[in-house]
């Protein structure tokens, strides 16, 4: 559902992406790996319309590289950015709500009150905390509330930017089990991750991004066994 | 006592002024973190805009003011298409605020253009006192502490309590993941400005008919400046809170000096940085990473 096709990004003279090829398919999650500065963030930002770029991405039939970021999210592709960005100074609920505005619009009927209850279901200690202002929330609730709020935009496809950045371990098994669960209900991820291990073990296909180019590809398992894979990005185990 | 309550009355209605002054500024600072130095000369622009539509044209007050509130939101827009739009990615934080001051230069030379350099006078847009025993209230000023009152409170409510008052504020704490989340911060950006600039130009016009129309209305910011910094910078209740204190000393002080009623409402403010630096109702919002 989502293709892209020789993908090339630039910040001002320098070309963060030179020529991706990335596959997104229906239901399933795929990861991508590699260090610092690959170029993963790189290509989520691109996705969604926020850096200068050329070539081909495909979203249900229709090439999005020209649109405006506006108009990707509309289409349902949303982005949780790395490092959450909620709102700081909105409750819970506000944040959430504030999710809507690709589908309602600035005026519009805000039929939202399923999704509040799926996304509540979802993460319950957001409905706990529903009337915090969200700079008060702990890291892996702030988390919850960043894909919280892309859910309420009625996505078709979901881009995570490292969900487990700076959590603790307990929280980060947590956070996965809620995205794998999100993708059981049919929703496609592409999901950035230094954690490589963790993010393999619920991924479906995974590439490994380096210096702005695909660097290997295949399926999570293959990737998991795979000698450069391991000296690289896994660590031996012990 | 009834000069007291002559006082007060004053006191609040010029607050109501400073405060639609700098409810304006901090709208800005806090959707683009600009502080802008020409909001004095948009209100100042409110004074000649109205002064041409109802006594140069002769307009009734009723299309005067659509008119004029239409003029405020292109001024609005046109300002910040100017103004901030083209710097907005400067990596120097100044550029803006030094852009700023350019432009209240810029717009105060026109209205010397069209209007010349000598002061035109604004007719009541109510005439008449109020007499109650002792006390003489002129009926502009009642009229600007109730269109004062309908306006903030009316702000107040779009942000609070409307949707596009909570996409506006989300878009202007963190316009990076609104624009992820389909937010046009364009749109949400020009809005503030065309509210900013309207709080300004109908703040002009209010005060239009007391005081002559001239270009150095726009020195009436300094106070609006100053109830902001008294409320807490950044804090929209603060600020509106702070210029009404500000309105009232300035009042009050003409009870021992009229000459030095600037140097008092200055003097307060220097000593509330002192006691008080982040403003009365100032907050240290943490940000947590």
């Amino acid at each position: 559902m989502l293709k892209i096709k020789n993908l090339h990004a630039y910040y001002g003279p320098i070309e963060a992406l030179k020529g991706i090829d990335v596959e997104v398919n229906d239901k399933s999650i795929v990861c991508l790996i590699g260090s610092n500065g690959a170029g993963k963030t790189s290509l989520l930002k691109s996705i969604s319309g926020m850096t200068h770029r050329t070539g081909l991405i495909e979203f249900n039939g229709e090439n999005i590289i020209d649109a405006k970021p506006a108009h990707i999210a509309k289409s349902g592709i949303l982005h949780v950015p790395e490092g959450r960005h909620v709102f700081p100074g909105l409750t819970v609920e506000e944040n959430l709500e504030v999710g809507c505005i690709n589908w309602c619009g600035f005026f519009g009927k805000r039929d939202n009150k399923e999704l509040f209850d799926y996304v509540y279901s979802m993460f319950p200690r957001l409905a706990e905390r529903k009337d915090q202002l969200s700079w008060s929330l702990s890291g892996g609730e702030q988390q919850m509330l960043a894909i919280g709020r892309a859910l309420m935009g009625k996505p078709k496809v979901l881009l995570l930017d490292e969900p487990s950045m700076g959590l603790a371990p307990m929280v980060i098994e947590e956070l996965f089990e809620k995205i794998v669960e999100i993708n059981n209900e049919g929703m496609p991820i592409l999901m950035v991750e230094q954690n490589a291990r963790m993010a393999l073990s619920i991924s479906d296909y995974a590439y490994v991004i380096n210096q702005g180019k695909i660097e290997i590809e295949g399926t999570a398992k293959e990737l998991m066994y795979d000698e450069k894979v391991i000296n690289a990005y896994l660590g031996k185990k012990k | 006592m009834g000069m007291y309550l002559q006082l007060l009355v004053i006191g609040l209605s010029m607050g109501m002024i400073y405060a639609m002054i700098a409810m304006g500024i901090v709208l800005l600072i806090r959707a683009v973190g600009v502080l802008n130095f020409a909001q004095g000369e948009l209100f100042m622009m409110g004074a000649y805009v109205t002064f041409a539509l109802s006594v140069q044209l002769s307009m009734p007050l009723w299309a005067m003011l659509i008119v004029a509130l239409i003029i405020f939101c292109l001024f609005g827009a046109l300002f910040m298409f100017s103004v901030y739009w083209p710097l907005r990615k400067s990596t120097w934080s100044a550029t803006i605020i030094i852009s700023t001051l350019g432009a209240s230069t810029v717009i105060k030379e026109i209205a010397k253009i069209i209007w010349g350099s000598v002061p035109v006078v604004q007719p009541p847009i109510i005439k008449g006192v109020l007499e109650l025993g002792t006390v003489r209230l002129e009926y502009q000023y009642l009229f600007i502490i109730g269109i004062g009152l309908l306006l903030i409170v009316g702000t107040f409510l779009l942000f609070d309590k409307l949707y596009i008052g909570r996409v506006m504020q989300a878009a202007a704490q963190d316009k990076y993941s609104a624009e992820l989340l389909g937010i046009s911060t364009v749109v949400t950006t020009m809005l503030t400005y065309m509210i900013s600039a309207s709080l300004a130009g109908i703040g002009g016009w209010l005060v239009s008919p007391l005081f002559l129309v001239s270009t150095s209305l726009g020195s009436f910011m300094l106070k609006g400046f100053a109830g902001m910094v008294i409320g807490g910078l950044g804090d929209v209740k603060g600020a509106v809170l702070g210029s009404l204190l500000i309105g009232v000393i300035e009042s009050f002080s003409t009870l021992f000096t009229t000459t030095y009623k600037d140097a008092v409402v200055f003097l307060v403010l220097i000593i509330v940085l002192i006691v008080r630096p982040q403003g009365f109702f100032g907050q240290k919002i943490s940000e947590k990473a």
